[in-house]
């Protein structure tokens, strides 16, 4: 008995706490966003328009790590049974993908524009048991100043 | 190429329906399938344990001892006297097969029937006793249980529930490790019908030794004096059986039906128990 009471504990605690962190994680992100809308950024190699002489290049890159909670990996054991959309995940990869670009953007300091985008995303536990499941996004690109 | 920076209307990427409204339909659906495993593999066990003769059921938990949960007593008069008591109710209970009685060091009022041939006393119920014909009903009600398969038939439920928590959730998760005391209890619960059957069986073994079903009922006036005093919250022995009163009555109706004496001949005084 105490064992369930401990199990819809976390689950209520996962829920309530998971739900609330997303919440003000995507505000954040669609905030930021709109910020850093102005830098050009394409994942092509070439550039906009013609790149002036004496244009620097340089890596950046923005990576972010983003762990489910109880609610989250409960939600997706029972999809497992059933398959189908997994899309108490999406959120979760959504965000580290966004994050992990918002980073790099905030990182690139006077860039001009950022071209050349790789996403590399990395599960951190690989399912252990009893472990929580957590993604990595790596996101590298060439940013282009003036001088 | 002009660059014209703007943001997508909608999120393409996360579906836009309510973690809930996902989360709930899955749990039901989940519960109702394991529910229904676990129904269906309950009335296979009862089919299959009426194929495991007590010969076959020796050999199976032979090289497994009883696990017991709590000291066993060290052999005594008391022992065995509890013992020939068994056996002279295995006899005329038509149980040709040995029962190996032990008492267990516990002020719990229980008695449990459990695989491989084991009825187990609760040192708490025979000290609770007055009489011989009280203590031998009991004993008779659990030999019942046995030769009526119904401790494989608890075990066997048991083991069904862990099994498929275990493979649904893995065995080492919260919902089975809760579960697991089913089978280790094993005797933990039966149903009223097979609780009534026991003590159908019990009265007619009680007849047969005594030629008078006297006494029968001293267990459950002990529980019900016990209730009353408030002791306990609920009788352990007998919280998964029928109502106390009903059972008192459902026997003294079975003993007037099947024409049994019953207070014509003084009960027996039990020598090794508490009162």
């Amino acid at each position: 008995m105490i064992d369930l009471i401990i199990f819809l504990g976390l689950i209520t605690t996962g829920y309530v706490v998971g739900q609330t962190l997303e919440r003000r994680h995507y505000r954040a992100i669609e905030q930021r966003e709109a910020a850093l809308l102005a830098l050009p950024t394409t994942s092509t190699k070439r550039s906009f328009g013609t790149v002036p002489p004496g244009t620097r290049s340089e890596l950046v890159q923005g990576a972010c790590c983003i762990s489910v909670d109880y609610f989250k990996r409960i939600a997706a054991s029972l999809r497992q049974l059933f398959g189908g959309r997994v899309s108490s995940y999406e959120t979760l990869v959504d965000r580290a993908r966004r994050e992990a670009i918002l980073r790099l953007k905030e990182g690139a300091g006077d860039a001009h524009q950022i071209i050349n985008l790789r996403l590399v995303t990395s599960s951190i536990t690989k399912g252990q048991r009893g472990q929580v499941g957590a993604i990595e996004v790596h996101a590298y690109a060439t940013a282009l100043y003036d001088h | 190429m002009d660059y014209s920076p703007k943001l997508p209307e909608h999120n393409v990427n996360v579906s836009q329906g309510h973690p809930l409204a996902e989360f709930f339909p899955l749990l039901v659906a989940t519960i109702v399938i394991f529910l229904v495993v676990v129904g269906l593999a309950g009335l296979l066990v009862d089919q299959a344990v009426t194929y495991i003769d007590p010969e076959l059921e020796s050999e199976l938990f032979a090289s497994s001892p009883a696990q017991y949960d709590f000291e066993v007593e060290a052999s005594s008069e008391r022992t065995a006297f509890l013992q020939g008591l068994a056996d002279e109710l295995r006899v005329c209970m038509e149980m040709p097969y040995p029962i190996t009685l032990a008492i267990a060091a516990s002020p719990q009022i229980n008695a449990l029937a459990l695989p491989g041939g084991h009825v187990v006393g609760f040192s708490g119920l025979i000290d609770g006793m007055s009489w011989e014909n009280g203590l031998a009903f009991v004993l008779a009600h659990e030999l019942a249980h046995f030769k009526h398969r119904d401790h494989l038939r608890g075990m066997g439920r048991g083991l069904v529930l862990v099994a498929a928590s275990a493979v649904i959730s893995g065995s080492s998760s919260a919902l089975t490790s809760m579960l697991t005391p089913a089978v280790s209890l094993g005797a933990a619960s039966y149903s009223q019908s097979r609780e009534a059957a026991a003590d159908a069986a019990a009265l007619e073994a009680l007849h047969c030794k005594y030629g008078d079903v006297g006494g029968a009922e001293e267990l459950f006036r002990t529980l019900e004096q016990v209730n009353d005093d408030g002791i306990w919250s609920e009788a352990h022995y007998f919280s998964s059986h029928p109502e106390l009163g009903e059972r008192i009555l459902a026997l003294q109706q079975l003993a007037e039906d099947r024409q049994f004496a019953s207070g014509t001949k003084a009960p027996e005084p039990c020598h090794f128990c508490g009162n």
